[in-house]
């Protein structure tokens, strides 16, 4: 039988929508996935610090993180910081149990780094927030209202990076950063 | 704006290799072996070749410091197909190593031969793994590699120098080889500035700078008396 190009069309029509349908659904379901994950934990930290009330009661960012104006580092809370406030329990949450857990043995609280920058770059945060008087919200955007660890660390684009830098008129020389 | 520049004095060399092993130690250099030393694929970003003079018994041994030369006219700079490297604006040439393809063009245009290329994946002994300078960064196989005259050291100089308000001062930045040096024989500083001792010793009768004719014009000056029959 011979077969006309306008009945061939007809025929392919169907199947490719059925693809489209298919790959929709894929894709849908996928996104759900990772939505569920999240919401399931996902978290990266040990415990589900939340940034959010810590603020609320008046602690600001140097009082946990106390490096960044004299140092590379800003460094992460250490145990005998924690004690300060959660020598007993101030709530019923269960991740403060985890932390009452961590100071009777101890243990100091492994977290993991959030915000990070590939091996060969030299960041500073005395030069950005004690030399450039730079927000920390400007790279950490709303961690500080955050209830819980975003699921994934973050890696620091250079994009933004030289785009801030040429806003500010400063150095935008590759090795200012790359060593 | 400045122009870093170092001063060699092949007189005061004594050829102890003090240079060579800071230079080592503060850069992660790895360190090779003698097959790949027989094959010209060692990396050594400071060397101290030795020269000798005259015949036997009557003989005098030269030494002779090689540190990249961070040519004013660099030629590996121009041959760079992705401007992994380049000129700063305080003369240093510049290694990006995250950029750099490994094509090889700028060790092979380089008239001092003082690129190096990593033929071999990095390997490091137990030990030396702990002893790593976490100020550089250890290179990748398949990238070219130099001396960067320690600007690691002047980030931080810098930086130090604006968190305490002042003004940068030349003794604040120095690469370690010449931190190193027992003899004084490297000299480092600021080529710009007439009150410098690097800017006074370029200028004087016994500075001359390797392979002159070419118009690299390097910001490494060698002196010695009399005539260099290197």
């Amino acid at each position: 039988m011979k077969v006309d190009g306008h009945m061939l069309n007809k025929l392919r029509k169907p199947k490719k929508l059925s693809l489209v349908f298919i790959g929709l659904a894929l894709g849908v379901s996928v996104f759900l996935l990772v939505i569920l994950l999240e919401s399931w934990g996902g978290t990266t930290q040990p415990l589900r610090f939340n940034h959010k009330i810590h603020a609320e009661n008046e602690l600001t960012c140097q009082d946990c993180h106390p490096y960044f104006l004299e140092y590379a580092s800003s460094g992460r809370p250490e145990l005998e910081t924690c004690i300060l406030c959660h020598e007993e329990a101030l709530t019923e949450s269960e991740e403060e149990k985890k932390l009452l857990g961590y100071i009777q043995s101890g243990n100091e609280i492994e977290w993991v780094r959030l915000f990070r920058v590939p091996e060969d770059v030299y960041f500073s945060h005395r030069r950005h927030v004690a030399v450039g008087n730079v927000e920390c919200a400007v790279c950490h955007g709303d961690i500080g209202e955050s209830t819980r660890p975003p699921s994934n660390p973050r890696n620091m684009s250079m994009k933004k990076c030289m785009d801030c830098h040429e806003d500010k008129q400063v150095n935008n020389d590759c090795i200012a950063c790359h060593r | 704006m400045r122009k870093w520049g170092m001063v060699i004095d092949l007189d005061r060399c004594a050829g102890c290799q003090a240079c060579v092993v800071a230079c080592k130690a503060e850069n992660n250099v790895v360190h090779s072996d003698p097959v790949q030393e027989e094959t010209f694929r060692a990396i050594s970003w400071m060397s101290v070749l030795t020269v000798m003079e005259g015949e036997y018994p009557d003989v005098k041994e030269r030494y002779f410091p090689r540190p990249c030369m961070h040519c004013e006219n660099p030629p590996c700079v121009k041959v760079c197909p992705v401007g992994a490297t380049y000129k700063n604006p305080e003369g240093i040439v510049a290694q990006v190593y995250t950029r750099c393809i490994g094509c090889r063009y700028c060790t092979n245009n380089c008239p001092y031969t003082l690129k190096y290329f990593n033929y071999f994946r990095p390997r490091w002994t137990r030990e030396m793994k702990n002893l790593l300078n976490p100020d550089v960064p250890k290179r990748q196989v398949g990238v070219v590699e130099k001396c960067t005259f320690c600007h690691h050291r002047l980030q931080k100089a810098k930086e130090d120098a604006r968190f305490e308000k002042r003004e940068l001062r030349e003794k604040d930045y120095v690469p370690a080889c010449v931190q190193t040096c027992p003899t004084g024989a490297l000299i480092f500083g600021d080529l710009e500035n007439p009150k410098s001792e690097v800017f006074r010793l370029s200028k004087i009768s016994r500075a001359f700078r390797l392979l002159e004719e070419l118009g690299t014009e390097p910001q490494v000056f060698y002196l010695t008396e009399g005539e260099w029959h290197g």
